[in-house]
């Protein structure tokens, strides 16, 4: 039992890492628009695969920050129908929801990781708008599978763990998670 | 099959998935994904059907996530963050309340110009009202104010943040309806700035109907000296860095992704000129000291959410970057639009029941979902009406129409997000529904101002098209 308990906290101490990575890189695209900025003002040549790097980044942050805001519930999600079934039957709804948003992340899992093979294998595989930029597709196709299996471990944490994914309050999950978080900065500051 | 079969099974399908409870995002994905397995993956057995069916999906998230044009969201997202953590905006929100002079219902004046500004440059509906609640109502409820006068204004002043640049939300919109984001941006400014002008007068008509609504007292007296210094030290710079980034936009100096990443640069300085550069100016060494460590939990706390608000975004974005390519391959959203046209009823009419539902839809579900649902479908509508507008500024024109229809449902019950904060916020014994009547002429002025837009377009695309 406490093995598991260990192995939970590791896991959950990757995906908080993972997100720290995704915050970070929201930092690397503001020093990289003002670098490009700068150099081509100046009149200066930079480096294009910034640009590349910027506009995959995207797929990257998604990736390595949706799985902790599973964890965290803080996607967005309408809390109606959980909120309106008696208590009991809540659970097993709410268990019966999170294993459907699991199945639909492994069928992703599943279909985008042939499609990154196909990426992987094919040495002409490049995204036809960035080919120029010599990156290759598997790069960025490898996030896919990875980010939807780390969420369908997090869906099925809520299908066999002892917390479900609804608290049973009316709402819009991810504005309850952000009214936290603007609490405790609130909180901090005062 | 008929196009309103495919129409009512995609979004009823939708709906039904994220009213039982499925992240919004994942709700797209999965319906996506199955109208997608019918409609693009015509051939083949089930496995290679749904693969073409995923595959597409991956094609279209390239071209709609991995691109310079959604750089903005971050980086606004970054420096309203910046403001908020560094203190920046409350340090603005406190020089208001000195330079406001002796009036009646002085608070709830403060309120709305403070309550605009920390909005606009925080770009957090929530963290104002939440900052705000919790400053400004114990205060207002200590001075005698109705809840009318106390919650109302800071209800109002909140939904701004999505409305007046920089605004998250609006290059969202943008990103998703295909608009000319720097455009829909600077149309957000006049409709914003009037909307903080209408509150202002609700104030004093209410404030002279019923003086006891907001008792009048004596402030502090503020020399006017000390006044100029206030505004030139902590107004005109952070109004300066909101005023940079929206010239450089206009001017076409920059994209709205430089210009929203130098605004965050700007923030940065500001921060380092307020919390090192003075305290060492001024002989503090201790303070100067300090500010490297309390800067990196600022920016830390920034970048963190910037991004947790980023990955919303990105989730939704990569849900919805196959709907619109589905409508249009099963010749839904043609079909509906020519249903639509053959109507002889007003464009006014249809934009009235549009908008009626963008309210419908604001009353349970969040923003994002509703942009979603709704960009899809709208936008096309709006294109084939004939509001006397060029079709480009139609277009941003009912950008700043939904933007507005947000803003209010962010105060319409049972699910408007502003009113579960503010009872969060509220002093103990504050009803649900007095928060809901408090909101309710506020939200008036908005809807005031959505009808002075319609019938007077130029207030929202006059701006955008200054430079021709």
């Amino acid at each position: 039992m406490s093995l598991l308990r260990a192995v939970d906290r590791a896991w959950a101490g990757l995906l908080w890492l993972m997100m720290v990575v995704a915050a970070g890189y929201i930092g690397f695209i503001l020093l990289a628009i003002v670098y490009m900025t700068v150099f081509r003002t100046a009149g200066w040549d930079y480096h294009q695969f910034v640009f590349t790097l910027i506009e995959y980044g995207f797929i990257y942050i998604l990736f390595l920050g949706s799985p902790w805001l599973v964890r965290t519930r803080g996607h967005v999600y309408i809390e109606l129908l959980t909120a309106a079934v008696p208590e009991r039957g809540r659970a097993a709804l709410s268990r019966g929801i999170a294993g459907l948003c699991a199945l639909i992340c492994l069928v992703w899992v599943w279909y985008t990781f042939r499609i990154f093979i196909e990426h992987f294998e094919d040495p002409l595989a490049f995204d036809e708008l960035r080919a120029e930029r010599g990156m290759r597709l598997w790069t960025t196709s490898i996030a896919f599978p990875f980010g939807f299996g780390c969420m369908a471990i997090e869906f099925l944490r809520y299908v066999f763990g002892a917390e479900t994914m609804h608290s049973g309050q009316a709402g819009v999950a991810s504005e309850r998670a952000e009214l936290e978080e603007t609490r405790r900065s609130l909180t901090d500051a005062g | 099959m008929e196009w309103y079969w495919i129409l009512l099974a995609l979004f009823g399908s939708t709906l039904f998935l994220m009213f039982a409870g499925l992240p919004v995002g994942i709700a797209f994905i999965a319906v996506n994904t199955v109208a997608a397995f019918f409609i693009f993956g015509r051939f083949g057995d089930f496995d290679t059907r749904i693969e073409s069916a995923i595959g597409q999906h991956v094609d279209n998230a390239f071209g709609n996530m991995a691109i310079f044009a959604i750089v903005p969201i971050p980086m606004f997202l970054l420096m309203g963050e910046l403001f908020f953590h560094t203190g920046l905006a409350g340090r603005m929100f406190n020089a208001v309340e000195k330079l406001m002079g002796r009036v009646p219902a002085r608070l709830s004046y403060v309120t709305v110009a403070g309550g605009t500004a920390f909005a606009t440059l925080s770009g957090s509906s929530m963290g104002s009202t939440a900052l705000l609640g919790t400053l400004m109502v114990p205060e207002m409820s200590k001075r005698g104010y109705k809840k009318g006068m106390s919650i109302g204004p800071i209800l109002g002043t909140g939904g701004l943040a999505m409305l007046i640049p920089p605004s998250a939300l609006a290059v969202l919109l943008g990103t998703l309806a295909e608009l000319d984001i720097g455009r829909l941006l600077v149309a957000g400014v006049v409709p914003g700035l009037l909307l903080a002008v209408f509150y202002a007068i609700l104030i004093f008509v209410r404030a002279t109907l019923d003086p006891e609504a907001a008792p009048f007292y004596e402030p502090e007296t503020v020399p006017v000296s000390q006044r100029i210094l206030v505004f030139l030290l902590d107004v005109l710079p952070m109004v300066s860095i909101i005023v940079f980034v929206i010239a450089l936009i206009m001017g076409g100096v920059a994209t709205p992704s430089e210009a929203a990443a130098f605004g965050c640069v700007g923030v940065i300085a500001l921060a380092v000129g307020y919390l090192f550069a003075a305290p060492l100016i001024r002989g503090d060494v201790r303070a100067a000291v300090a500010f490297g460590p309390l800067f990196a939990v600022a920016m830390g706390k920034s970048l963190w959410g910037a991004a947790r608000v980023t990955v919303i975004a990105l989730m939704i974005l990569l849900g919805s970057s196959l709907f619109s390519n589905v409508l249009a391959a099963s010749g839904s959203s043609a079909a509906l639009i020519e249903w639509v046209s053959s109507f002889d009823v007003s464009p006014y009419v249809m934009l009235l029941m549009m908008f009626g539902i963008l309210l419908l839809l604001g009353m349970f579900m969040d923003q994002l979902a509703m942009m979603l649902l709704t960009v899809p479908i709208f936008f096309p509508i709006v294109l084939g009406l004939d509001f006397g507008l060029a079709a480009e500024m139609k277009l941003i024109w009912f950008g700043v129409i939904m933007l507005l229809a947000m803003e209010i449902s962010f105060t319409t019950p049972p699910f408007g997000l502003l009113l579960f904060v503010m009872q969060g916020v509220a002093p103990p014994g504050t009803r649900f529904g007095e928060i809901c009547v408090a909101a309710l002429p506020f939200m008036g002025c908005a809807l005031l101002l959505t009808v002075l837009i319609v019938v007077f377009p130029s207030l929202a695309v006059w701006l955008p098209w200054l430079g021709g």
